[in-house]
């Protein structure tokens, strides 16, 4: 768990700290069982050529979910993540290094909040999922 | 040309669901930490939960998915379509379409998630409207999902929408 982010360091163009997520067969499969999140094109590469791709696909919501950790890792444990908006722009086949980023667009220091544009990024520079997340801070 | 979206499929909007409960035990946060490759032990670990002042773990913020899919999935497997999709997770008002795509997540966390809690989930259809776009016409579909819990408490807000898409050749 990373330390708590000091509120002095919480200004407008910060940086959050990266993250890589390398999504594995494995990773698609417990997701789907554990949201019981039926739809073939995850788990099934027969299935999912059917519907037109090359490979078994990443959940989007599992890339929402990256994205709330990218902020709460960055918060640490005084810290809440108040609100998360994104997008799903690409699908993002298995198996494919997945940065995520974020940087501060935004920052009312009297009530300790922060908005951040926020994204899940392809190894080819693509950005599968963009959004925005607002954080309490401090 | 005719609306996309029939007075009939906009009379959707306002209408609600039965409301679902889920009972939220350790092991099923437990399943969604580690599926979601979660690093904060609050999210799976009763001592670490604990000592951050929870009464035992604690949901990870995008915990709400879990309810989302599931309440309405958890079918016999008889049940699924070829896609294996489960016939009712997508219910939408009648409306033409070749395709459905996700558009925009937007949720509010509110209290928190913690083991033993029951949530109800609540989904109505908040808005709809349509546009033209690059490849046919497209009728959005905004569904709001409110999660509280059994002390009425609001956990999650959750509003979904949904792009239906009517190919250009129709």
């Amino acid at each position: 768990m990373a330390s708590n982010v000091i509120p002095a360091d919480v200004v407008e163009g910060a940086d959050l700290p990266p993250i890589v997520r390398t999504p594995e067969v494995i990773d698609l499969v417990l997701f789907s069982g554990v949201l019981w999140a039926t739809h073939k094109i995850h788990y099934d590469l027969d299935y999912s050529r059917e519907e037109g791709y090359d490979h078994i696909l990443v959940h989007a919501p599992l890339q929402g979910a990256y994205l709330s950790q990218l902020v709460t890792e960055w918060l640490g444990s005084r810290g809440k993540l108040v609100a998360l908006r994104y997008r799903n722009k690409v699908t993002v086949p298995v198996n494919i290094e997945l940065t995520l980023g974020g940087r501060v667009v935004a920052v009312d220091q009297e009530a300790g909040e922060a908005t951040c544009e926020v994204w899940v990024q392809k190894a080819d520079g693509d950005r599968s999922c963009v959004g925005e997340a607002v954080a309490r801070f401090g | 040309m005719e609306p996309l979206i029939s007075d009939e499929a906009r009379s959707w909007v306002g209408s609600e669901w039965e409301p679902r409960e889920y009972t939220v035990t350790r092991e099923d946060l437990q399943k969604y930490a580690f599926s979601t490759r979660e690093a904060n032990p609050i999210h799976y670990d009763p001592e670490a939960a604990r000592r951050a002042g929870y009464r035992d773990v604690v949901a990870a913020p995008c915990y709400y998915q879990v309810m989302r899919i599931g309440l309405y999935n958890l079918l016999p497997l008889d049940a699924y379509r070829e896609d294996g999709m489960a016939p009712g997770y997508d219910e939408f008002p009648p409306i033409e379409f070749d395709r459905v795509l996700g558009a925009e997540t937007e949720v509010e966390f509110h209290d928190d998630i913690v083991a033993g809690d029951v949530v109800t989930m609540r989904r109505r259809v908040a808005d709809m409207w349509e546009k033209e776009g690059r490849s046919g016409r497209l009728a959005f579909v905004k569904f709001e999902y409110t999660f509280t819990n059994q002390d009425d408490a609001l956990v999650r807000v959750l509003r979904f929408t949904r792009v239906l898409i009517q190919e250009r050749s129709k």
